[in-house]
C-alpha cells in the first residue's frame, strides 16, 4: 500500500469505527454524560479524499451517520488530507480543521474533544477497574464494538483482510468476558460480514471467553500467551477454534493501523 | 459456561461430573506455565485438544495404553500423534534399542546401523535408490525441497492448501514471524483441482522447483479427503513434463498404509518420499528417500544435527520395519481400523447420530455428520476421555487418530463400550 492510501484507511478507521464508541461510552461514563449535559450537539468531519462521517450526540446515545445526514450537524470541519485527519484524531500536532459550516458553533467542539479524552481513557483501564463487573462489561462491550467496526471496514478496504477473510474459515465466532457476560458476535460469511451484541442470531460456532478480566487485559495489550491462558482455563475456546483463529489474525491487522490505544483525544 | 444453545463446555461438564479430574495435570501446567511458552507448545498444546477437559501430561505407556500424571487409564487412538505404529514400548524394538544403547548412542561417527537402515529402506521404497535421515519431519521435508531446489535451479514451492509439512517457515500456517519473502516462492493449490493446478504451472511455468504433496489430504479441524481418481498421477505426469521434482510427504502415513510408501496404494510415483513418525515407533528420526537421478544434488545440500546419525533410533528402526513386514502391520491396521470405523458408526445408527469417519481407516478423521463446529464432538471426546470404570479412551476431537498394531479386537470393543456411555452423556445433556 501506498504511504497514501494507508493514512485514508487510518483515517477511515478512525471515522467508522473508533468514534462511533461515543455511543457505548455515554451510556457507560457518567464523566461523558456530565461532560454533554442536558444539551444536544452534533459535528460532521470530513476529508479531501471524500470520506464523511457526522456524530450527533444527545443524552446517553450519539448517533453515528455517514450518509446525507452529515450535512444536517451543527458543524462541519474539513481536512484537507487523511494525515491531517490522522493527525488530528492521534492528538499529534497538525493545522486545525476548517469549519465548513456551523461556525457561530464551532466553541462546541471542545465538548466533543473533551468527550473523545474520556473515550481515550476509558479504553485504558488498568486492573483494578476491571474487576468491577459494570465497566468490564461497558469496557469490553465498546473496546470490541471498535475492532468489529474495524475489522468490517479492512475486509472491505484492505486487500490482505480481504483475502484473509475470502479464504475462510468461516461461521459465526462470539466474544465475551466472563461466562455471564454480555456476548458480541462476528458473523463471517461468504460476501458478507455482520456483528452485533447480545444473543447471538444462532448458535457460535466458536465461542471466545475471557474467565479472568486481567488475562483479557494482557489480550488489549498484546502480552498474553493465549496457548498457556487456554491451558489454565482463564481463556475458553469452545466450538471450531480455526475460526476463532481467522478473527484474531483479522483483529492484528487492525493493529497496522490503529496502534492499540489511540482515540481522538487531540480533536 | 452457558452457551446460547443452552448446552455447556465441556470444561464446565467434566468440572461438574468430576471434581479436579486432572489435577495433577494442571498443577504441572501451572508450573509449566511459569517457565515455559505456551506451557506446552505445538501440536500437544492443550489449546488445540479440550482444555480443561482432557489430560495435558503422560506418565507411562505400555502397547496401546498408557497412564496420565493424575494415574488415569487411556485406551490411546492418537498414539503420540503418529510414531507408536506396533505400540509403546515394543519388547522387541526396546530390546534392541537398548543393545545398542549399551554400546553407545552418539558417536564422533555414524554406526553400521545407519548404512544397513538405508539400505532396507532403499529395498523397499521401489523408486528409491539413496536415503538420508534427520529426526523430525520437517528436517527431511525442508531440505528435500532444498535438494529440488538444487536439482531444477529453480526457486518455486507448490503445496496444499491447508496442507501440513513441518514447522519451517515455507511450509509453517502460523504468521508469527515470518516475513513476506520466506514465501514469496511458495504457491498453494486445492486438492483434487487439478485445472487449479495446471494454471498454477502454466502461470509459474519454467519456475517450479517442486510439487510437494500428502498421500491424501489431512488437514486438521477437516475430513480427510482420498484423491480423486487420476489426481496424483496427473500431477506426477505434469511434474515429469516440466521437469519439476514430486515430493511425497509420507510423514503421517507412512508405513501405515503400505511398507513401501503410501503411493503404492494410490497409484502414482513420487521423486523423493519423507518419513518419520511411525519409523521408529516412538525413536526419534526420519528419513527422505530419492531416485538416482537427484543423488548429485543430494550430495551437495548440506545435511547435519547434532543427533541425526544416532545408533538407537536407527537400531530400532531396522527393528521395527522388520516387525511392520513380518507381521503385516498395513493389513492389521486397516483391520482394527474397520473395527473401529463400523462399530462407531453403528454406534451413530443407534442413536440417530451419524459419526463420519473419513479417510485410511488405519489413520481415520472422526466428527459428527451433522456439525462442522465439532461442539458436540468435542463433548463426545471429553467424555470418552473421562472414560468409564477408570478407563477412558483418547479420541482427539480435531486431529486424525492412529491405529497401532497393539489394538486387538478386545480394544477396540473395549473403546467402542467407552464411546457407548460418552454417546449418550453427550446426548443426554443436548435434549
Amino acid at each position: 500500500m501506498t504511504p497514501a492510501a494507508i493514512e485514508h484507511l487510518r483515517c477511515r478507521l478512525f471515522l467508522f469505527a473508533v468514534l462511533p464508541a461515543m455511543d457505548d461510552l455515554l451510556k457507560a461514563s457518567e464523566e461523558a454524560r456530565a461532560l454533554l449535559g442536558d444539551e444536544s450537539f452534533s459535528v460532521a468531519f470530513k476529508t479531501r479524499s471524500g470520506l464523511r462521517g457526522a456524530y450527533f450526540l444527545e443524552g446517553e446515545t450519539c448517533r453515528f451517520d455517514w450518509g446525507n445526514a452529515a450535512e444536517k450537524a451543527d458543524v462541519e470541519l474539513f481536512f484537507h488530507s487523511d494525515a491531517q485527519a490522522n493527525s488530528t484524531f492521534e492528538g499529534r500536532k497538525a493545522i486545525p480543521p476548517m469549519p465548513t459550516r456551523g461556525i457561530s458553533k464551532i466553541g462546541r467542539v471542545k465538548q466533543f474533544q473533551d468527550i473523545a479524552a474520556v473515550l481515550e481513557d476509558f479504553l485504558q483501564p488498568n486492573g483494578d477497574a476491571l474487576r468491577d463487573t459494570d465497566f468490564r462489561e461497558a469496557f469490553v462491550k465498546t473496546y470490541f464494538g471498535i475492532m468489529l467496526r474495524s475489522l468490517c471496514q479492512l475486509c472491505e478496504h484492505e486487500r490482505v483482510s480481504r483475502e484473509i477473510f475470502r479464504s475462510g474459515p468461516h461461521g459465526l465466532a462470539q466474544f465475551q468476558l466472563g461466562r455471564d457476560g454480555v456476548p458480541t458476535w462476528l458473523n463471517l460469511v461468504p460476501r458478507r460480514l455482520d456483528w452485533g451484541r447480545g444473543e447471538p442470531p444462532r448458535t457460535a460456532d466458536v465461542t471466545v471467553c475471557f474467565n479472568d478480566p486481567a488475562v483479557a487485559l494482557h489480550a488489549l495489550h498484546d502480552e498474553m500467551d493465549a496457548q498457556a491462558e487456554l491451558g489454565l482455563g482463564t481463556l475458553e475456546i469452545n466450538g471450531f477454534p480455526p475460526l476463532a483463529e481467522q478473527v484474531n489474525l483479522l483483529m492484528e491487522r487492525i493493529e497496522l493501523y490503529l496502534p492499540r490505544g489511540k482515540t481522538p483525544a487531540g480533536i | 459456561m452457558e452457551l446460547s444453545s443452552g448446552t455447556v463446555s465441556p470444561q464446565e461438564r467434566i468440572g461438574a461430573s468430576n471434581a479436579q479430574p486432572y489435577a495433577e495435570s494442571m498443577a504441572l501446567f501451572r508450573r509449566a506455565a511459569q517457565v515455559i511458552p505456551c506451557g506446552i507448545y505445538g501440536h500437544q498444546s492443550p489449546a488445540a485438544t479440550l482444555p480443561g477437559a482432557s489430560p495435558y501430561y503422560a506418565a507411562r505407556a505400555e502397547g496401546c495404553r498408557y497412564w496420565d500424571v493424575d494415574g488415569r487409564e487411556y485406551l490411546d487412538f492418537i498414539c503420540g500423534y503418529g510414531p507408536i505404529v506396533l505400540g509403546y514400548r515394543h519388547p522387541e524394538v526396546e530390546e534392541v534399542a537398548e543393545r545398542q544403547r549399551r554400546d553407545g548412542d552418539t558417536f564422533n561417527h555414524p554406526t553400521a546401523r545407519m548404512v544397513e537402515l538405508a539400505e532396507r529402506l532403499v529395498s523397499l521404497v521401489d523408486f528409491a535408490s539413496w536415503a538420508v535421515f534427520g529426526k523430525n519431519g520437517s528436517d527431511v521435508t525442508s531440505w528435500a525441497v532444498r535438494v529440488a531446489r538444487e536439482s531444477t535451479r529453480r526457486k518455486k514451492i507448490l503445496r496444499l492448501s491447508g496442507g501440513y509439512h513441518g514447522i519451517d517457515p515455507w511450509c509453517n500456517h502460523s504468521p508469527a514471524g515470518i516475513i513476506e519473502e520466506d514465501r514469496a516462492h511458495v504457491h498453494t493449490f486445492h486438492w483434487n483441482d487439478l485445472e487449479g493446478f495446471a494454471q498454477l504451472m502454466r502461470r509459474h511455468a519454467g519456475k517450479v522447483a517442486c510439487v510437494i504433496v500428502t498421500p491424501y489430504h489431512h488437514p486438521a479441524f477437516g475430513d480427510s479427503i482420498l484423491p480423486a481418481r487420476g489426481f496424483l498421477k496427473a500431477i506426477e505426469q505434469k511434474c515429469r513434463d516440466e521437469g519439476v521434482v514430486l515430493i511425497l510427504d509420507d510423514i503421517r502415513a507412512g508405513f501405515r498404509l503400505h511398507l513401501g510408501g503410501s503411493h503404492r496404494v494410490f497409484g502414482f510415483s513420487p521423486d523423493i518420499i519423507c518419513f518419520s513418525k511411525a519409523l521408529g515407533n516412538g525413536h526419534p528420526i526420519s528419513a527422505a528417500l530419492g531416485r538416482k537421478e537427484l543423488r548429485v544434488p543430494a550430495s551437495r545440500v548440506f545435511l547435519t544435527g547434532s543427533f541425526w546419525n544416532s545408533a538407537v533410533p536407527m537400531a530400532a528402526s531396522l527393528k521395527v520395519l522388520d516387525i511392520l513386514e513380518r507381521d503385516d502391520v498395513p493389513a492389521k491396521l486397516q483391520r482394527s481400523g474397520q473395527r473401529l470405523r463400523e462399530g462407531l458408526e453403528r454406534l451413530g445408527t443407534e442413536f440417530g447420530k451419524d459419526i463420519l469417519g473419513s479417510g485410511p481407516a488405519a489413520v481415520p478423521f472422526y466428527r459428527f455428520n451433522d456439525e462442522s463446529n465439532f461442539r458436540q464432538w468435542q463433548r463426545f471426546c471429553a467424555y470418552a476421555m473421562e472414560g468409564e470404570g477408570g478407563v477412558g479412551a483418547f479420541f482427539h476431537p480435531h486431529h486424525n487418530w492412529f491405529l497401532s498394531a497393539a489394538h486387538t479386537d478386545a480394544d477396540i470393543d473395549q473403546a467402542l463400550e467407552i464411546a457407548r456411555v460418552a454417546m449418550q452423556r453427550t446426548l443426554e445433556e443436548t435434549i
